[in-house]
Formats: structure tokens, sequence, C-alpha cells
């Protein structure tokens, strides 16, 4: 105990009452052994007495001002206290932060009360303050409030009777004014309590419970969220508040429930594309094998696990491909997969990488089932045939109206040869009538031909050789008529499955047509080219010539009926069996002409219409 | 004086045909076998009827009538047609006559194999 503590008055007679010793003992050891700082202060502020936990915390007192010692101030403080007390007498407390020997902050409970003077009129002297130090639940309330406050969800305090007694600033953002309204009515806008709830349990057992809950803003928006309800208050038989935690999670709702449209979209995308598809993990295990796969290959998906499993159905460079994983492969050619059955099916093959941003998941395979169109296009070539044969009946009927003029022609001349007794007006009656007669043999015999639809006998042929085999056959011919026959072929084209007997009678039939357009012309002569090239995978055949080309009227008759080429013979069915043949090989006839200038005839043939040959390269 | 018959066709048997039988009805016939031909003989000859095919290598008939009527020399001069196509095929390539005489439509059209009679009687009304 210091000196200046306060001691008790003693009885001169030494012995003291009980309630003196009580006295004695209260002023000897009260003061220092509150658990708390006790300290007097003086009208200077002067701290005139301290007790033990006062230094302790404090520091020595002596010569100290209070604002000193518990604040380290030097002057005193805006509101004082202490001088209120002095002033008024009456008893206060404060909540204060301070600064203790360590110079750490320290909070306190402030309790101060006048020390009565000698009579009740006397001027206080002095003012008791007494200082609990609550540092370590101020700054559990600090931590409280900043998580009350702030926490990422909101906090609801019910009573017993499902009302808002208190709630966060969250809580009142979305559901705006809470306190004292049922929960089930601010958060739900339901007239009674809910039929899951989690709060009723917890007032039941004091246990925590979690549930999942749909409420409606005071905007009236949906919101989902988690709530969990735990006991907070509680006497000793019951729960007598509940708090509840509530995360939201409607953004996190509303992204499941798209993403949730969005793969059945996807579902249903894939299992209805009458494209089978496959798709492959990084590991090779399946991960899609969709319904037109299963009915292409007439297995269930259930028996499918791996590419191993594929492999009767697949090519060997097809499995390779996909088990390398090659990123991008389009093979439209119609590479043949085969079905359970053992039947070959024609498809066309895509083979692509699923990558999110950098990371490859897997690969995915996309088979298009090919032989509906391989059937129409074997449909459409047949059409297409019957309707040039439909076309030549017309140019048929057209030209042999010409013989039977012819006919017709040369009985008159005849007769009338006969009756002028001209002889050589007879024989040229009787040419006539030959001429005709054979004339519309040939053009019988070439229709059946025509019309009987012989299918291609193609082989792998070297198109050069073709090509060099029609000119070395006309050359002669047109040096004769002063024509110019040269040939342009591209080296180094692969051999392709043609018919080399057809082939050679189309490029024939278009050279032979070159040279009497150059013979038509005015003067005559001129230049024809026959061209070979190759390009974007298909084979091009050229006749060029700068012969009398035709007019608009002509150009579009050429291939729908047939018009003789005065004096060369022939039936006019060339350039029809020339398209039909061009027609069988998958290809196509084209032309460009100018009367007077010229006519440039071109075949193109794709590779991969060419027709299949019986015998391997 | 004889009226005077240019006919073109590309076929020489039926040029001989309607020849001999042109010539028989007291006709002065001349042919020729393609369009170049016959715009050459068009202005030395200087026909009073032209018979013509349509369907022709080089240029067709259709661009012959075409010129027939365009020219100031020849414009009067009444066509008919002889050809294995339908009229009405040929109805939208050949031209309507306008009232101040530019291109015009043919005299007659006549389908091969041609009615001699129908032939001859169209060249009569052609030429009174």
């Amino acid at each position: 105990m210091t000196e200046n503590a306060i001691q008790p008055s003693v009885p001169s007679s030494g012995l003291l009452e009980p309630c003196q010793r009580l006295q004695k003992w209260l002023c000897e050891n009260l003061f220092a052994s509150l658990p708390m700082s006790v300290a007097v202060i003086d009208r200077e502020r002067r701290i005139v007495k301290a007790n033990f936990i006062f230094e302790q915390k404090f520091g020595p007192f002596s010569g100290r001002h209070c604002f000193e010692a518990y604040k380290h101030h030097s002057n005193p403080c805006e509101k004082c206290g202490v001088m209120e007390i002095f002033q008024d007498g009456k008893t206060c407390h404060s909540y204060e932060r301070g600064i203790d020997r360590s110079e750490a902050p320290v909070d306190y409970l402030m309790h101060m009360t006048p020390i009565p003077g000698e009579n009740q009129d006397a001027e206080i002297q002095y003012v008791l303050q007494t200082a609990m130090d609550i540092t370590p639940w101020a700054q559990q309330e600090q931590e409280y409030r900043l998580f009350y406050e702030h926490a990422p969800c909101t906090i609801a305090v019910l009573d017993r009777d499902y009302r808002i007694v208190r709630g966060n600033r969250r809580l009142s953002a979305l559901f705006g004014n809470h306190l004292g309204r049922h929960c089930y009515e601010a958060f739900k806008n339901l007239p009674e309590k809910c039929s899951v709830c989690p709060a009723e349990r917890t007032f039941q057992d004091g246990g925590i419970y979690h549930a999942v809950q749909t409420g409606e803003t005071q905007e009236g928006n949906v919101t989902n969220y988690i709530v969990t309800s735990a006991p907070l208050l509680q006497s000793e038989n019951r729960v007598e508040q509940v708090v509840e935690l509530s995360i939201d999670i409607t953004q996190e709702r509303i992204l499941e429930t798209e993403v949730g449209k969005l793969r059945a979209i996807q579902e249903s995308l894939i299992e209805n594309s009458n494209r089978g598809i496959l798709a492959i993990d990084q590991t090779g295990k399946i991960m899609i094998l969709n319904a037109a796969l299963e009915k292409l290959l007439q297995r269930r998906k259930e028996e499918i696990h791996s590419l191993a499993d594929l492999e009767p159905h697949l090519p060997p460079f097809l499995r390779q491909i996909i088990e390398e994983g090659v990123e991008t492969c389009l093979l439209p050619g119609g590479p043949p997969i085969w079905a359970q059955d053992g039947e070959e099916i024609p498809v066309r093959f895509t083979n692509i990488c699923l990558k999110m941003g950098q990371e490859t998941l897997g690969y995915a395979s996309f088979f298009e089932d090919l032989r509906e169109i391989k059937q129409l296009e074997k449909e459409k070539l047949e059409a297409e045939r019957l309707a040039a044969v439909g076309q030549t009946v017309a140019g048929i009927a057209h030209g042999v109206k010409n013989i039977i003029m012819g006919l017709e022609g040369g009985l008159y001349v005849v007769k009338s040869a006969s009756k002028k007794q001209d002889s050589k007006l007879g024989e040229e009656g009787w040419r006539m009538l030959e001429n005709n007669i054979m004339k519309i043999s040939a053009l019988i015999k070439d229709f059946l031909n025509f019309s009987k639809g012989r299918e291609p006998r193609p082989r792998w042929v070297h198109p050069a050789q073709i090509a060099r085999d029609v000119i070395a056959l006309y050359e002669e011919a047109a040096r004769k008529e002063g024509i110019t026959l040269v040939a342009d072929l591209s080296e180094g084209i692969e051999t392709a499955p043609m018919d080399p007997q057809e082939m050679h009678s189309c490029l024939a039939n278009l050279v032979s047509n070159a040279i009497d357009a150059c013979r038509m012309s005015d003067p005559p002569g001129g230049r024809i080219a026959v061209s070979l090239r190759e390009k974007g995978g298909s084979i091009l055949y050229e006749v060029l010539d700068n012969g009398c080309g035709m007019d608009y009227e002509v150009k579009k008759k050429v291939f729908t009926t047939f018009f003789s080429t005065k004096g060369m013979g022939g039936t006019g069915l060339g350039l029809l069996t020339t398209r039909k043949i061009v027609q069988e090989h998958g290809g196509k006839i084209e032309f460009e002409s100018m009367a007077g200038q010229g006519t440039r005839f071109t075949m193109v043939f794709p590779r991969n219409r060419l027709p299949k040959p019986a015998e391997p390269t | 004086m004889k009226k005077r018959i240019l006919i073109i066709d590309d076929e020489p048997d039926l040029l001989m045909y309607l020849k001999t039988f042109l010539g028989d009805q007291g006709f002065e016939v001349s042919c020729a076998e393609d369009v170049p031909s016959a715009f050459q003989m068009i202005h030395r000859e200087k026909p009073d009827l032209v018979c013509l095919d349509i369907m022709m290598p080089i240029q067709s008939g259709i661009s012959f009538h075409e010129h027939l009527r365009r020219d100031v020399l020849s414009q009067q001069i009444p066509v008919i047609i002889i050809s294995g196509l339908s009229e009405e095929s040929l109805k939208p390539s050949i031209q309507e006559v306008e009232a101040d005489g530019t291109i015009g439509k043919p005299y007659r059209f006549l389908n091969k194999p041609v009615d001699l009679d129908l032939l001859l009687s169209a060249i009569r009304e052609a030429l009174p």
C-alpha cells in the first residue's frame, strides 16, 4: 500500500467493534484489492491517490494529472468528465480509450463519483475514478460489428415470435424496413410461418440447421439463399433468440438454370443430329456416342467404352487420325466405315479438337452417312441421262424431219427428172435418196447406242495419252485444211480411272467440230489448241478454236437438239453423246462461243467423282 | 418476168428439192447454204421472196431475219420460215414488226417436212 492510502480512524482505546474492524479492513484493503484501476483526482486534476492496479496499468501516479496518466496528453481533455462532477456533483460513467504504460491502446469503462466533503455544503475536493479494462471485449465487439455489417450475407436475429429484432445493413438493403416484422412477411411476403423453417428447429432444440430458401426482395425480385440458423440467446431451458445467416445464391441459381438449359439443348442437338458424333477424352475414353452413330454402326453405346471397341468399324487410317488427335481433318471423299453386319458405308469424316482456352479436353469426330447422297447422285446421273435421251428424242425428231424432206425431195427430183428426160437431174435425185436412206440408218443406230445407257468401263489411264492419241488422229486432216492443231498438255498429271474408248470419242468429237468450225470460217484455216491440266482436284480437257463460232440462237440449242454440220457426215449426235459420256464420268461440259471469233469447249472431271475402276491402281 | 426466190438452208438435199420443185412451178430459184452467203446473195440477186431455215451453223436464221428487216433495201421482202422447230418455240426469239417498218415478223411459218401445196399457196399469196 502506498504512503497516501486512506486510513480509517481508530478509537483511543485501541479496541475496535466488529463494524469498526470491518471499516478498518475496508479502508486498509478495499482500495488496493479492487480488480480495477482506482484513482482519486483533486480539483487540479492531479492524481492524489491510486491503487496498485492503476500503477500497473498506467504507471506511477505521483505528480501526474489524470489526462497525462490515462491518455498521455499534455493538456486536459476537451470534454472532461471530472470537472463536470466537481461542478455538479453527479456520478457519471463513460467509455474511454487511453494508452497504458507500455504505450498500447487500452479501452476502459470509467466510473466517476464525487467524494463528499466534511459537510453537505462544502465544495467537492476529490473525485473517485474507477477504470475497468475492457480492451479484449472492446476488440471483440469491434470485430463483431465489422462482421455483422460487412459480412457477405444477411444477418437477422429473431425472437421466439419470429419477429426480426435486429438485422444488418445488407438485410435492410434487400428487404427494406424489417425490424419488428415477422421473418416470413419480410423475406417472403407470406401471411404465416413457412412449412420448412430452420429457425423453428433451432428454437426447439438449440441446434444449428441449414436450408435452401426462396424469398422476395422489396423490389419484388425472386431471391434464392442458403440459410443457417443458430441459437443466439439462451436461457436455462430454452432458446430466446436465433440468428439467421443467409447467403444469396440467386445468381448461382440463375447460372445453374441457364447451364442446365444449354446442356439440355446441346444433348438434344447431339442426340437428334443425323450425323454420327463421337467424342473421346484425352485418355481415349468415349464421352459421347450419339444415336446416329449407333444406327450407322448397328451397335449400342453401352457396348462401346473406348476406341479399341470401334476397331472392327473404322479403317486403320481413320483410327489413327482419331487416336493421334489430329486437330482438324476433313475427308469429303467418303472413306468407308463398316457396320456390324459388314456393310460398307461411305461417310464424310471430320475430326476436330475440343478445347477450352488453351486446354485440350478431347476430340470429336463426325460421320455423315453418304449412302443416300450417293444414291441420289446415281439417280441424278440416270435422270440426266434419260433427260438427255428425252432431249435427244426431240432433237432426233428435228433431224428426222430433214431426212424425210431429203427422201421426199429425192423422190420428187427423180420423178421430175423422168418427166423432163433430164438424166443428170435423175442422178441427183437418186443420190439424194441414197444419201438420206444412209443417214436415217446411221441415225437410228447411233440413237440406239446412245439410249442404251452403257456403263463406262473405267480403268487407270494417263489422261495426257488420250489427248495425244486424238491429236495424232486429226493432225493430218487438220493440216490438209490449213488448220494448225497444237497440244498444251500439263506434265505430271497422275493416272485417273476413265473409260479410254469413251473419253477418246468425246475429245475426238470436240476436235472434229473444231475442224469443221475452222473450215467454215472466213477465211478458212485457223488454229485449234487441245489442252489438259489439273486444278482444284479436277482434270480439265479443253478444245479452243478460232473458227466461225456460234451466235446466241445456235448456242442455245447446241446440246438440246442436233443440227447437222453440212457435208461432214455424222448424225449430229456427237455433242449429245459427248455430254452423256462426260456425265457418266461424273463431270460436266461447258462452252463459250462468239460468232466469227471462235469456240472453247471445256470438260471438267472432279477426281472424287470419277467412276471406280475394277482393278487397283 | 419470173419471180425470184432465195432459199437459205444448210441441208443441200433440201435446197435441191425445193429448187427443183419451185423451178418446175415457174420460179427462178437461187440457194445459199449459210447466212454469210445469204447476205451476199440478197444484195446481188435481189430476190422477191426468201425461204429461210432457222437452225444453221455459224449464224441462225433468226439473226438473218433481223438483219433483213433492219436493212432498208430488203425489209419489204416477204420471208417464209421453214423450220423443224415449232412456231411456238421460236416466237420469243422472233421480233414483231412495228408500225414504222422496223424489224417485222415473218410472212409465214411452215414446219418441216414442208407441205409443198402449203408452200406454193403461201408464195402465191405473198407474190400476187
